[in-house]
């Protein structure tokens, strides 16, 4: 009789958990297909390629103009920009925790890079506006220092501490008998790491790029303060620009639901979301490529 | 009286057969040994009773086990039968939590709520393992401070908390000391007076010493079931004799 | 010869690295200790924003009690789901076909932009469920961001729980909220809390999803569930945007960095005190 109480309160407590847990997960597709259908108006009459590549955005005009090519190409600039500044601190600082840090200087090291990851992106924003954009204007007299670069600079700041954390990790996976086979062929410990960890771990540190691209697409406070915010496509690094976050940020609130500004904004962010989904996608068949050739 | 008898007993994981064809009664009131070469699925066979087994992934049986006169495949509640066969790991386990409530674990989800109830419980099963005296003064505190010897005793005491009617043993000694060992051995044997009591053991000596029947098994296959001294000294298999031969040199 | 001068440059490369990055921590902290230290009084920690135009003058307590009202919400709507989730995936499901399910889109919610989860929210709720910019969507678009992290960190909390604990619990035939119940969680709770703590912290620099569901220039942050509220980031991004005042720009920055490393250094203090219990 007892067993058939316990029994029973088992089965609901457990039917509540897989429930919730499936309920609450099945909130990311909840989310894109909603994003969808209050974009659908925009892939309906303006068509994919249509909004993809117009450059031209007046969604305020009758009758309208809603193309993203030039957030599509800023979001690109300043993500892409922002890995290439990252890249190398970012690998180089995992380096140095993973093989050549004294030890305590690696202790203070990681929770400090677990510190960047805390302070959020509007602070850096606001010190790269205050501080960085001032300094460009002093310095190359400019009427307004605010450009996809400078973007990306602050970004690079903001992605370094990932691009550490899950490469140092990497590296720190390779199998210690490579580091004592190389020590014992008496090659110097930048040889070794360069020329044998480095590539063993090179899943990994890929991987680690790849996801901090993804968080540089995505982020918006600290690109919306400084990439200049006009909506003109770039021609350079060094233009202005608008990323597709900073778009969806700045005039989310100035519309009016079903308009058509409403929608292509949906429209925009469903661009973005996908994009940043494509580039997971991506990495992982590359990854996968990889581990096939050895 | 058979407490346990396997009846056509296969066991897979994916498509590796583990155990083949297993027909064998364990009685009650009596400890029998499982003896072979490590991988040879006595393990298996220990946990294939109690139905923890399946929780690998892949497992998968035919055949039937029936512990006291039912089947483990059409027992209704795995409670049932997981109370009724104790089981003790390699690893001594303590729960982190203190002696006397890793002793009551058990007996507090099956309903015990009762304070003298709980108490007798818990002098009795730790009295049972020879730890009532070792640590009477220090019921309240964690059971990680014990000794690796005292947490296997106290492992034990916690499987006869839910008055079990079999109790498997896996490997029981293989981590402890020889003084731990020769005190759980002793403990065995006094409780095989009412228990029905089946250990694997990688000891040789260990199965002669305190078991009253020696089960072998070699490539998941039973190859011999008899009273210990006899599949000793005069096995009928010659692979029997082989296997515990390296025991007299 | 040729081969010593790469090594001295590659080594160098290692070391500035390194170094870069504690240099740019200690920058941050430093420079707006400096700008920002002096402006920060009893006054400008409980006084509402003043002056004109509003913000040049008195404070920013409407801002940290907003602040403090919407991660509290984003908490209370997420940690039961999260958890439970959380404790699908480590106990219940394992690694079944359904967890896995789970855990993908658990990880691809994680990589959702959180302006994303502010577009999605200001559609059901701002707009479709007539909530308006206020309080109760805010912390909605919160707790969906900090869904993933609360499940992620508690998960791999339980997970890091000796699975001998599991198999001796399942040998003596209880249920497995039982042994999560007596072993488990009380065994996982320092990290689990530690998982709550950087999710709070996450919530609470989160500036793009509140400015389209939450965030208005000037309000009470009375804590009304459909009234807009002030939040530390939008406050410290209006007051440098609108050009109100620099002073106080960096004032609030300095709160809201101190606030953050502060919820910081408690979870990491937290999650090295678990690998203690763990390693035990």
């Amino acid at each position: 009789m007892i067993y058939r109480g316990l029994e029973l309160k088992e089965k609901i407590i457990s039917s509540i958990i897989i429930s919730v847990a499936t309920v609450s997960s099945l909130l990311l597709l909840a989310m894109l297909i909603f994003i969808l259908r209050e974009s659908w108006p925009i892939w309906s009459q303006i068509g994919v390629s249509g909004f993809l590549f117009g450059s031209s955005w007046r969604p305020l005009n009758t009758p309208p103009e809603i193309g993203i090519l030039s957030m599509i190409v800023s979001t690109m600039w300043v993500a892409g920009g922002a890995l290439l500044i990252a890249a190398p601190l970012g690998f180089g600082c995992a380096i140095f925790l993973a093989e050549f840090a004294p030890r305590p200087l690696a202790a203070i090291l990681r929770p400090v890079i677990n510190m960047l990851t805390g302070i959020p992106s509007v602070v850096y924003g606001f010190l790269g506006a205050a501080v960085l954009v001032k300094f460009f204007e002093v310095k190359f007299d400019l009427a307004s220092g605010e450009s996809l670069f400078a973007a990306s600079l602050i970004l690079a700041i903001m992605v370094i501490p990932f691009i550490v954390a899950n490469s140092e990790a990497a590296l720190r996976l390779v199998a210690p008998e490579y580091r004592h086979a190389g020590i014992a062929l008496g090659v110097s410990r930048q040889y070794l790491t360069l020329r044998i960890l480095v590539p063993l771990a090179r899943k990994g540190m890929l991987g680690a790029l790849v996801l901090a691209f993804g968080r540089a697409m995505g982020e918006t406070m600290a690109v919306l303060m400084l990439a200049g915010n006009t909506l003109r496509l770039p021609g350079s690094w060094f233009d202005k620009g608008e990323p597709l976050s900073a778009l969806i940020a700045l005039e989310l609130g100035s519309t009016t639901p079903a308009g058509s500004h409403y929608q292509a904004l949906f429209a925009a962010g469903l661009v973005l979301v996908l994009m940043v989904i494509a580039v997971n996608i991506g990495i992982n068949l590359l990854l996968n490529r990889l581990q096939k050739g050895g | 009286m058979s407490t346990v008898e396997f009846i056509d007993f296969h066991t897979f994981y994916g498509q590796k057969a583990v155990l083949h064809n297993i027909n064998v009664e364990f009685c009650s009131k009596s400890i029998t040994a499982i003896i072979g070469p490590s991988g040879c699925g006595k393990t298996t066979l220990l946990r294939s009773i109690n139905r923890t087994a399946e929780m690998e992934r892949g497992f998968n049986s035919h055949g039937d086990i029936r512990v006291l006169g039912g089947s483990i495949k059409e027992v209704r509640n795995l409670s049932v039968l997981r109370r009724q066969v104790g089981m003790v790991y390699q690893t001594p386990v303590a729960l982190p939590l203190s002696i006397m409530e890793n002793v009551l674990f058990g007996p507090r989800y099956y309903g015990v709520k009762n304070r003298s109830d709980l108490d007798a419980i818990m002098e009795k099963c730790l009295r049972q393992v020879a730890l009532w005296d070792e640590v009477k003064d220090r019921l309240k505190r964690p059971a990680a401070q014990l000794s690796g010897g005292q947490k296997q005793r106290l492992a034990i005491a916690r499987a006869l908390a839910v008055e079990p009617r079999v109790l498997l043993l896996d490997e029981p000694c293989s981590s402890l000391d020889p003084a731990s060992t020769r005190l759980i051995e002793d403990l065995l044997t006094q409780l095989a007076e009412g228990l029905c009591i089946i250990i694997v053991t990688h000891n040789l000596f260990q199965a002669r010493r305190i078991s009253n029947e020696t089960a072998f098994i070699l490539d998941g296959r039973l190859i011999e079931k008899a009273p210990t001294k006899k599949l000793f000294e005069s096995p009928d298999s010659p692979k029997t004799r082989g296997f515990v031969s390296g025991l007299f040199g | 010869m040729k081969k010593a001068i790469t090594d001295q440059l590659l080594l160098g490369w290692f070391w500035v690295s390194g170094l870069l990055i504690l240099v740019i921590l200690l920058a941050i902290i430093i420079y707006l200790i400096w700008r920002g230290g002096p402006f920060i009084n009893s006054g400008f920690i409980l006084e509402s924003p003043g002056g004109f135009p509003l913000g040049t003058e008195g404070g920013i307590f409407p801002a940290i009690k907003g602040t403090l009202w919407l991660i509290l919400l984003a908490l209370v709507i997420s940690i039961v789901p999260g958890l439970l989730t959380a404790i699908y995936l480590s106990e219940y499901g394992r690694s079944g076909r359904l967890a896995e399910i789970i855990n993908l889109l658990v990880q691809s919610m994680a990589g959702i932009p959180s302006i994303i989860i502010g577009l999605f929210v200001y559609a059901l709720g701002v707009v479709t469920l007539g909530w308006g910019i206020s309080l109760l969507a805010g912390g909605l678009a919160l707790a969906i961001m900090v869904f993933p992290v609360i499940v992620v960190s508690s998960r791999d909390a339980l997970l890091a729980v000796d699975e001998n604990y599991r198999l001796v619990a399942n040998s003596l035939g209880v249920s497995k909220s039982y042994t999560l119940y007596r072993v488990i969680f009380p065994r996982a709770v320092a990290g689990i809390t530690a998982g709550l703590l950087l999710a709070l912290g996450y919530a609470a620099g989160a500036t793009a999803p509140i400015m389209v569901t939450a965030a208005a220039v000037i309000a009470s942050s009375s804590g009304a569930l459909l009234e807009p509220v002030m939040a530390l980031p939008y406050h410290l991004y209006i007051l440098f945007n609108e050009h109100i005042s620099m002073n106080h720009a960096y004032a609030t920055a300095l709160v809201l960095v101190g606030l953050l490393l502060f919820i910081n250094i408690l979870a990491l203090s937290l999650s090295s005190l678990q690998e203690r219990i763990n390693r035990h």
